[in-house]
């Protein structure tokens, strides 16, 4: 629904056991043409890619339209954002490519990057597994409308001294790569703690459905798909939704052949109270 | 190399790291994962500094120290960076210590004080993980667990056994063995290195193992504080182990002179405390000292110096294991000592308590034989019935040793019957000839080792059936339980929980009249208290009775010198009787004890006689090259399941009828893979420790 980047499986796992911490990794060639794993609104694919090229290559190897995409983010999981600009030089010193799609949130999906931070850190340094676990910890508090005032300052504190302090180039990596995202989302990360809204109405906590009652033809569709018995109505009727006991799994949603159920996470219409017959409600 | 640090110029050596720099001039800098005989890490970045010129902080434990380098322990981007890694700690730390093992001396809990940090700025949730108390020895408690890598570095880059690592789970990366088996099954060398590196609660020794009463070095290494003789223990096995049989005699021999007599029949407390019981099977700690006495060789004679002749005579009465030690190292610091023996052989109670099939004659004549080499002179066949007169005789100094040769009999009604026969007198006999009649059914009265001894010896001097019969219950007998085994192989028959009630018979004994027990315990005079059965009594019929319920000193009372608790010598802290120049120790004075004790006592009263000589009572003698144990265990496939090297005893119904040595000792190669079986508890003492920030002047200071 969200055209999220759906996330590669949990990513490359570090290096395990009393092995050194960062693998060697041979020399970044921009000549070489590289199998690439690129994700993004339109799924997975590998693209046989060279060193440097342009975003807008990037993206019609891919098959999408720039003005799809908000952000591009180089690596995984330790890596870098970029805004959407086709004509930056990209260098794909990196393995995965995610397009974030216009529809994704990026607390969401920061929050599940922080994850596979987090298993994969090597453990061997404080800031790079503490360093991950509090961004997940954090990251995922924000998400689930969890957010404190004090989480951006510490988000920026994490990663700064994450960027200098941990032992392994994977972990310096992850601590830039929250100080790229926080350069570029922080307008994003901050609505989700202090307005308590979610733009992108990808993080279900923000969530509130509703049915627009011009548009409800009163078919029963939706009703019949919710699992929590929280929309009432009859045939014929502008049937009425129960925030109280509304998961927002948006079943409804993709139910309703009439585009009537909506989303906000903010500033509900009026709203009839009860089911009233279609057409009755103005 | 000269550095600087805050201002103080201080010499480094070449290689050294800041930290190592800083630290060996008492300068403290905090530090968590470096511990001091390990690698560093850089891992827990408690150690930045702030080098001048360079940019940002570094971890002084990886930095090496260069000359004219300028270094600043607490800039306010070290102290922040300092003090947010152990937030970041602390935050998935649990919260309370108060219930840790580490409580108190925990590297962590003593640093969050230093730094003044608490988790609160971040989100604190811990990563769940339940107690570990199925290994043995060693306890697991991950859930505090910082993974600071320092077990993992001691198992891995120190010890070589591989067992501890970093692995992955959901979680993220904590600290375990390859696919969370047991630390046995892992091949876990038990060497508790892990556990001495560990600067948290996460790994401890496990709850209750050890002594509390002792200090933590001695009850690290359980079996050389078990040794009354202070063999060091893990010492020799360690030498056995590399097949170095000359090196394994002289540790012992640095302790006692008696190596193959004690390895034929100590009691060995040693073994019943060892921790690899924990893991599976103690080591045979004692057999192999007899290997070690064998496989050994003379080496360690080159190495044995006496001492110049001070001109200064000690005369020593009783030549047992107390006396002939005491001997042995009073020649050894050049006094000129006189071994004055009643019997026509020496020993003691070597010679006749202990049966030959235990003992051979061969064995303990090869090593008094050693210890008169030594310059003791021995006259046998003298008995000194008043020590005291020995110094006017021109002795500086007399030792009594004269044991306790005096079988206590019973006061039973029949006891003077003919047939009727006390452990002493029937021991010695069966030892020094001529064997001893006696009849075809015995019945020896006691439950220690001394029955059993005298049980079988009757055996062997022809008896039919022989019982032993006592007070105590089979589990209560004080006998060790292999000797009461082999007893029970032989055809000893025993007849326990009862108490004797008169001896029968007309012109000789006949039997027995005794009764079962429904309970007993000692009264504070130590007098049996006993409740017998009513209807119970029975006569054990025997044409032979021995008792074997204790002895006493012979002829202490007459001795002239002050007794305790009735028949013994009495002595104060320094061995010393009560006529000044007089010394007593061994049986003599603390009553039947095992021959270590005896001879312990014997060398710590050489040490004071030694002391009234006019020496300075120093008897270390080392008797072998000084070695470092090698640290690097290696894996060893199996090692905690390695069983126990089994006794080899020639079958029941062959040794019941002579006097040949019933058990076979092991041979050098058996007894190197036995010794190899040792933990090794000693090494990790040898571990260094972080000092505590309050042990550095300006740790003092605060941050
Ligand atoms: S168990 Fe102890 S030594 Fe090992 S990583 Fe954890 S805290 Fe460090
Ligand atoms: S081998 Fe030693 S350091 Fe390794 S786990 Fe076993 S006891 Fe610990
Ligand atoms: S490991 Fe140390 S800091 Fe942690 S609970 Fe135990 S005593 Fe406290
Ligand atoms: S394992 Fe070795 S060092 Fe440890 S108690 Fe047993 S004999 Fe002594």
């Amino acid at each position: 629904m969200s055209g999220t980047i759906r996330l590669i499986s949990p990513a490359r796992a570090g290096p395990i056991g009393s092995s050194p911490a960062a693998p060697e990794r041979p020399a970044f060639d921009p000549g070489q043409r590289r199998q690439i794993l690129v994700s993004g609104p339109g799924g997975e694919a590998v693209h046989k890619l060279p060193g440097r090229l342009k975003l807008s290559e990037l993206l019609d190897r891919y098959g999408v339209q720039p003005d799809r995409i908000r952000a591009v983010y180089l690596g995984w999981p330790a890596g870098q954002f970029f805004p959407c600009e086709p004509d930056r030089e990209l260098e794909l010193d990196c393995e995965t490519v995610c397009l974030a799609g216009r529809e994704a949130c990026m607390v969401d999906l920061l929050a599940r990057l922080a994850l596979d931070m987090r298993t994969a850190a090597c453990g061997r340094c404080v800031f790079g597994r503490e360093g991950a676990y509090q961004l997940h910890l954090i990251l995922s508090d924000i998400a689930a409308k969890k957010g404190r005032s004090a989480d951006l300052d510490r988000l920026t504190e994490l990663g700064g001294a994450m960027r200098t302090q941990c032992a392994c180039t994977l972990g310096q990596a992850a601590g830039g790569s929250l100080l790229s995202a926080l350069a570029l989302f922080r307008p994003e990360i901050e609505a989700h703690i202090t307005k308590k809204i979610c733009p992108a109405l990808v993080c279900r906590p923000f969530i509130s459905y509703y049915i627009d009652p011009a548009l409800c033809t009163g078919c029963q569709a939706c009703a019949d798909s919710c699992g929590e018995e929280a929309i009432a109505g009859r045939k014929g009727f502008i049937h009425v939704l129960d925030r109280t006991l509304c998961e927002a799994c948006g079943q409804c949603r993709a139910a309703c052949p009439q585009g009537a159920i909506k989303a906000v996470s903010e500033g509900l219409p009026r709203l009839p109270a009860k089911p009233v017959a279609c057409g009755a409600w103005r | 190399m000269r550095l600087t640090i805050d201002g103080r110029t201080i010499e480094a050596a070449e290689g050294q790291t800041v930290l190592q720099a800083a630290l060996a001039h008492d300068i403290y800098i905090p530090h968590l994962c470096k511990h001091p005989d390990l690698e560093a890490a850089g891992g827990c970045r408690l150690c930045v500094v702030q080098v001048k010129g360079r940019d940002g902080v570094v971890p002084a434990c990886e930095t090496p120290a260069e000359d004219g380098m300028e270094v600043l322990t607490a800039t306010e981007e070290a102290l922040h960076i300092r003090r947010m890694s152990m937030e970041l700690m602390l935050a998935s730390h649990p919260s309370e210590c108060t219930d840790c093992p580490k409580y108190g001396n925990c590297e962590l809990q003593s640093l969050y004080q230093y730094l003044d940090a608490s988790a609160e700025r971040w989100r604190t949730k811990g990563r769940p993980m339940p107690e570990d108390a199925s290994n043995p020895l060693i306890r697991h408690l991950f859930v505090r667990c910082i993974r600071c890598g320092r077990c993992v570095r001691a198992c891995n880059e120190l010890r070589g056994v591989k067992v501890l690592d970093y692995r992955r789970d959901r979680q993220g990366v904590r600290i375990g063995t390859e696919g969370g088996v047991s630390l046995a099954e892992a091949g876990c060398r038990f060497c508790g290195a892990c556990v001495e590196v560990c600067p948290t609660g996460a790994i401890t020794d496990a709850a209750g193992l050890l002594d509390p009463a002792l200090p933590r070095i001695k009850a690290l290494v359980p079996c050389r504080s078990a040794c009354p003789g202070e063999i060091d223990i893990p010492a020799y096995l360690r030498s056995a182990a590399r097949g170095d049989w000359a090196a394994a005699a002289a540790v012992i021999r640095e302790r006692t002179p008696f190596p193959a007599v004690l390895g034929s029949i100590c009691p060995h407390p040693c073994e019943d405390r060892c921790r690899r019981g924990a893991v599976n099977e103690p080591l045979s700690i004692c057999r192999l000292k007899r290997t070690a006495a064998e496989a050994g060789g003379e080496q360690w004679k080159t190495r044995r110096r006496r001492d110049p002749a001070t001109g200064r005579r000690a005369a020593v009465v009783g030549s047992g294991p107390a006396g002939l030690t005491a001997a042995y190292y009073l020649a050894m610091k050049g006094h000129d000592v006189t071994v004055f023996e009643a019997l026509p052989k020496p020993g003691g109670q070597l010679r006749v308590g202990i049966p030959a099939y235990r003992l051979p004659d061969a064995l303990l004549d090869g090593e008094i034989a050693a210890i008169l080499e030594g310059g003791v002179a021995l006259r046998t066949g003298v008995r000194i019935e008043r020590p005291a007169e020995l110094l006017e005789q021109g002795f500086d100094a007399v030792l009594v040793a004269a044991g306790t040769h005096k079988g206590t009999v019973l006061p039973l009604k029949g006891r003077d019957l003919p047939g009727v026969l006390v452990n002493t007198a029937f021991l010695r006999e069966a030892r020094l000839g001529p064997i001893p009649a006696v009849g075809e059914r015995v019945v020896v009265l006691g439950g220690g080792n001394v029955a059993m001894d005298c049980a079988r010896t009757a055996l062997r001097c022809g008896a039919k059936q022989v019982t032993v019969a006592c007070l105590e219950r089979r589990d209560e007998m004080t006998a060790s339980p292999e000797e009461i085994d082999e007893a029970l192989d032989e055809g000893v028959g025993l007849c326990s929980g009862v108490t004797f009630l008169s001896i029968e018979g007309e012109e000789r004994v006949s039997g027995v009249q005794v009764q079962e027990v429904a309970a007993f315990h000692f009264d504070e005079n130590r007098r049996a208290v006993i409740t017998p059965r009513e209807g119970t009594e029975r006569l054990l019929p025997a044409d032979t009775v021995i008792f074997a319920v204790g002895q006493s000193p012979d002829g202490a009372a007459d001795m002239g010198l002050a007794l305790c608790r009735g028949a013994y010598l009495q002595t104060g802290e320094d061995g010393g009787a009560s006529v000044p120049g007089v010394f007593a120790a061994g049986d003599v004075v603390t009553g039947t004890r095992s021959v270590i004790e005896a001879a312990a006592a014997g060398r710590r009263c050489a040490q004071s006689m030694d002391r009234w000589l006019g020496g300075d009572g120093d008897l270390t003698e080392p008797l072998r090259a000084p070695s470092e144990p090698d640290p690097y265990l290696g894996r060893t496939e199996g090692f905690a399941g390695r069983k126990r090297l089994a006794a080899e005893r020639r079958p029941a119904q062959d040794r019941r009828w002579d006097f040949a040595p019933v058990e076979r000792m092991p041979g050098a190669g058996a007894g190197a893979c036995e010794a190899a079986r040792c933990l090794q508890c000693d090494l990790r003492l040898r571990l260094g420790r972080n000092k505590f920030w309050n042990e550095y002047p300006n740790g003092r200071e605060g941050v």
